[in-house]
């Protein structure tokens, strides 16, 4: 999605992994915040292009963690926190 | 093996403590880490699982196995051990990237070099060293040559292959599928590379552990606690597994936490009980149990790429890290040392992802900066230019990263290491640049070395305008970095000014005394740019003075690569005014670029060149042959143009000596393209163009030969022309114009003082004589030709250029110079030798060396008599050796005598075509 010059846009992502991510987990993530459910953490922010997403999803790879789901939230759809 | 990187690398250490030798296994000079085929210390291999249904994989594999698998899930252990189970330690090479991107150069210079440390590969491995713009096309050829002598297998393990550049990839796919069936490949990953792998599967070639092979099983989990000295019950076992999912992370990180447990049971029900991930409880577990030394070691350490002792008291404020690291590494799998010594440990990426996390929340960020600090300072002083440079990023300290960066940028691109020099730059964020006019130097340079000449010109305008905002102390520092960026740009350009102006800058620095810290490596620099763009514009004697200089100082400074470039641009030099001497610099550069491997690049293409093109001079065909065909495979990229022409040109001279004539025209022909570009400032251009006309035209190529020549025409001497046109005349048959035109060129001393005219021209005159009937003055004539070739010992323009009849009547009256005379004869005997060896139809009854030699003076004007007294015979015996001549070829005439004798290769092509 772009915005009007056609520069790519923020977005905001939803980010599901496996298990509850403790404190020490979720500051890994700077920029997004973590929601439990079960089983699962839910980590939501924006983020500044396909490269920080990129980025993010790498560090998911890196710490072991397992990804469940990666959605794009678009801004009407946001649900609750 | 680790990098043996000999040479170029003085201020750049390898890791491993200042006095002691590099280790066997840790970061090699490249920055790779390279681990020796050891496998496992001996200890650790009983504390490994032994995965004995995946090794039987692994040892069933085809020629490529791929082990794919998330982080922690065992991989690279899994390989190690199977290594040491199957003791195949000392047949496997290991190469990793540990993340980061030296560059495809550096990647398959470390490859070859852990080859190198195989038992097979040691004796066909040669080091090469890393040097700034090494082709990695040229490195990985190399490879695969020696690749192609193996008979032994010999495996290869690149760990980490997932992370590896798309330029690498690139070259690993085609490696993959050349390589030779001993060689084996294992490559450990994350996940799967695009390396054409779906190929191989068709073919059976492949073998693939993912990551639901390399989950622990309930039996190898128990294996795994059992080795660990953790005892649980059963269930116990099994919870924990289950709640693992069989993650060898997992479940390392739980047998650490419950050894020494006296409940370890309670332990193992609590934890499969929670919902949270298992790396981040169980690191918890584990750090709750040691030690507070330990865990302040293991917290404080964790932000390093690599751990040492002597760092590791420095960072944690305490001695005795050594004895903390030894122990941590024999106890658990994620902490490994590098070496056989146990100076250097790693700790397993995850594991320190962990404690960093660990880290941060439990200091406060100015304790983490300070660490990071701490660490800067003791990788600069310890001469870890690139570790230094990223913790005073890490820390935020962007000044001094810039003053550590500056500090050693020359030293890392002249080691090899210029990727991770530019990425190192890359890493300052953009707000930075106008801070420090340093930086925005060095990305002037980086940018004008890469040629993208607008940015590097808009940080140079930065970094000048903060000049003077820079302290004192590093603005001579500043000067130089933007002189060599200027310089860089100049030489992209081309403009010989700009490269004299901006070397004089240079050189002005460095004696000033602004460049103590770097001593003569920059003048060296300075030297062998200014040098190599006055070969380009012909000034050839400050080309000269400036290369000598900068070899010296290249050796001094012991930078082999600048070295070899002086060494190289001074041969091309010499062979323009001596084939001796070229020959001689010529060699001693190729040998120089062997001691390091660089025998494939084209910068050493040129040496090649030039020391092909001196032996094919002297008729030293066969050898010539071996140096020639380097230069060619060498120089193939086309960058080279005086390099191409000389080789092209050489290779026609060969052939046409040979009397391959199509391989001669085709050689000749294919110079067109290289001589376009060089002419007109270069004066060797022309010299060589002018000869091919009289070559061809000798050859009766005269369509070829008058190209060349209207090429030319306009950059030629009066008499330059003349002497070309005088042999286009002779192979018309217009002997009296040849030799009109050829009058005032044999007067001319000052063309005649470059002796390779001067044989052109006498030799033209030879032909030129002889074509009009006057024996004697041919024979005078050739005398002087022979003056002219004597200091090169320059056979083949006579070979060439000069008939055969005339070189033996001087021979037989005597010369001052029968040795030359002699080579050159048997150059002839040889081409003509060659000749019927190949004739279709070998004569019943050969022609005796008498019959040959009147056989040579058939296609003369020359009647019997004539031919007598040449040959101090008497007329009947020349009758009589003629009749025996006409009876053996079977022919009736002269005309038909020479015609035959020529399809027979009993005759050169001659200059004079004509009977």
């Amino acid at each position: 999605m772009r915005d009007d010059q056609g520069a790519p846009a923020p977005g905001r992502y939803e980010i599901v992994v496996r298990h509850h991510l403790g404190p020490r987990m979720l500051s890994a993530f700077p920029g997004l915040t973590g929601t439990h459910r079960d089983g699962a953490t839910v980590l939501t922010g924006t983020l500044q292009d396909q490269k920080a997403l990129y980025a993010v999803l790498a560090k998911v790879e890196d710490l072991g963690l397992e990804l469940l789901e990666l959605r794009r939230v678009m801004p009407t759809e946001e649900g609750p926190r | 093996m680790v990098g043996i990187s000999r040479g170029g690398e003085q201020s750049t250490r390898d890791v491993g403590a200042p006095d002691a030798g590099p280790p066997r296994r840790g970061r090699d000079r490249h920055g790779l880490a390279v681990v020796h085929p050891l496998g496992p210390e001996p200890d650790s291999v009983n504390r490994t699982v032994l995965r004995r249904r995946l090794f039987d994989r692994l040892g069933d594999a085809g020629r490529v196995t791929t082990v794919t698998g998330p982080a922690g899930s065992g991989k690279s252990q899994l390989v190690r051990s199977w290594l040491a189970e199957a003791g195949l330690t000392g047949d496997a090479a290991w190469v990793s990237t540990e993340g980061s991107d030296e560059g495809a150069p550096a990647f398959w210079i470390a490859v070859a070099d852990a080859l190198a440390g195989t038992a097979a590969g040691s004796r066909r491995f040669t080091a090469v060293s890393a040097a700034p713009d090494l082709d990695p096309w040229a490195v990985m050829e190399r490879v695969l040559a020696e690749l192609a002598t193996l008979d032994d297998p010999v495996w290869l393990v690149i760990d980490e292959a997932d992370l590896l550049s798309d330029e690498v990839l690139d070259q690993l796919r085609r490696v993959l599928w050349e390589a030779p069936s001993p060689l084996r490949f294992v490559l450990i990953g994350r996940r799967d590379m695009d390396l054409g792998l779906h190929r191989l599967r068709l073919e059976g070639e492949l073998t693939e552990v993912r990551a639901s092979d390399l989950q622990f099983t309930l039996a190898e989990a128990d294996e795994l606690f059992a080795s660990a000295g953790v005892e649980l019950p059963e269930a116990a076992t099994a919870l924990l597994h289950a709640r693992t999912e069989g993650w060898a992370a997992g479940l390392r990180l739980a047998a650490l936490s419950l050894a020494n447990e006296p409940d370890p049971e309670r332990l193992a029900v609590q934890f499969s009980g929670t919902d949270r991930t298992v790396a981040e409880y169980l690191v918890a577990e584990v750090l709750e149990r040691q030690p507070d030394d330990v865990r302040r070691l293991l917290l404080r350490t964790s932000l390093l790429e690599l751990v040492n002792g002597d760092l590791a008291d420095l960072l944690t404020g305490s001695e005795g890290s050594e004895r903390i690291l030894e122990a941590l590494e024999e106890a658990n799998a994620f902490v490994s040392a590098l070496d056989q010594r146990r100076a250097w440990y790693r700790y397993h990426p995850l594991f320190a992802e962990l404690l960093q996390l660990e880290l941060r929340a439990s200091a406060p960020g100015e304790e983490v900066r300070d660490l990071h600090r701490a660490a800067a300072e003791w990788y600069a002083t310890h001469g870890h230019a690139v570790e230094a440079v990223r913790h005073a990023q890490s820390a935020g300290d962007w000044s001094t990263a810039v003053r550590m960066l500056s500090d050693h940028f020359f030293a890392l691109y002249l080691g090899g290491r210029g990727a991770a020099a530019a990425d190192l730059l890359a890493a300052f964020p953009p707000t930075e640049v106008a801070r420090h006019p340093e930086l925005a130097a060095l990305f002037a340079l980086s940018e004008s070395h890469r040629g993208s000449v607008e940015a590097a010109e808009w940080h140079m305008a930065v970094a000048t305008q903060g000049e003077t905002a820079v302290p004192a102390e590093r603005r001579g520092r500043l000067k130089t970095v933007l002189a060599v960026a200027r310089l860089s740009l100049a030489r992209r350009r081309g403009d010989i000014q700009a490269v004299v102006d901006g070397a004089d800058e240079l050189v002005g620095l460095a004696e000033g005394g602004e460049t103590a810290v770097l001593g003569g490596e920059l003048l060296a620099i300075a030297m062998v740019d200014l040098g190599a763009a006055e070969v380009w514009a012909g000034r050839r004697e400050d080309a000269e003075r400036h290369l000598e200089r900068g070899r010296r100082l290249a050796q001094g400074a012991g930078r082999p690569w600048l070295e070899l470039l002086a060494l190289v641009d001074l041969a091309v030099l010499a062979r323009a005014r001596s084939a001796h001497l070229g020959e001689e610099l010529g060699t001693c550069a190729v040998e120089l670029a062997a001691q390091h491997g660089w025998e494939d690049e084209p910068e050493v293409g040129n040496a090649y060149a030039v020391v092909g093109s001196a032996m094919v001079l002297q008729a030293r065909f066969d050898e010539a042959d071996e140096w020639l065909s380097r230069a060619e495979r060498v120089l193939a990229g086309g960058a080279q143009p005086l390099s191409e022409l000389v080789v092209g040109n050489a290779r026609g001279l060969l052939e046409a000596c040979r009397g391959h004539r199509d391989a001669a025209v085709s050689a000749f022909r294919g110079c067109q393209r290289a001589r376009a570009q060089l002419l007109p400032t270069q004066p060797r251009a022309v010299r060589i163009g002018v000869s091919q006309v009289a070559v061809l035209a000798g050859m009766g190529e005269t369509a070829l030969a008058e190209a060349i020549l209207a090429e030319l025409e306009p950059l030629l001497a009066t008499n330059q022309a003349r002497l070309a046109h005088a042999s286009l005349l002779l192979s018309r048959g217009d002997a009296p114009g040849a030799s009109e035109a050829l009058a005032p060129v044999l007067e001319d001393a000052m063309t005649l003082a470059d002796d390779s005219w001067g044989v052109q021209a006498f030799a033209t005159a030879t032909a030129v004589r002889t074509a009009l009937g006057d024996a004697d003055g041919a024979s005078d004539v050739l005398e002087r030709a022979l003056g002219c070739a004597a200091r090169d010992d320059a056979v083949v323009p006579l070979v060439l250029l000069v008939p055969a009849a005339v070189l033996e009547r001087r021979a037989r009256s005597g010369s001052a110079y029968t040795t030359l005379l002699t080579t050159t004869l048997r150059a002839l005997a040889r081409r003509e030798g060659t000749d019927s060896a190949r004739a279709p139809q070998p004569l019943v009854e050969p022609l005796t060396d008498s019959e040959i030699r009147v056989l040579r003076y058939l296609p003369t004007n020359l009647p019997s008599p004539e031919i007598a007294r040449e040959l101090y015979l008497s007329v009947h015996t020349v009758r009589t050796h003629t009749r025996h001549v006409f009876d053996k070829l079977g022919v009736h005439s002269r005309s038909e005598a020479v015609q035959k004798a020529r399809a027979l290769g009993l005759l050169g092509p001659g200059v004079i075509g004509r009977s």
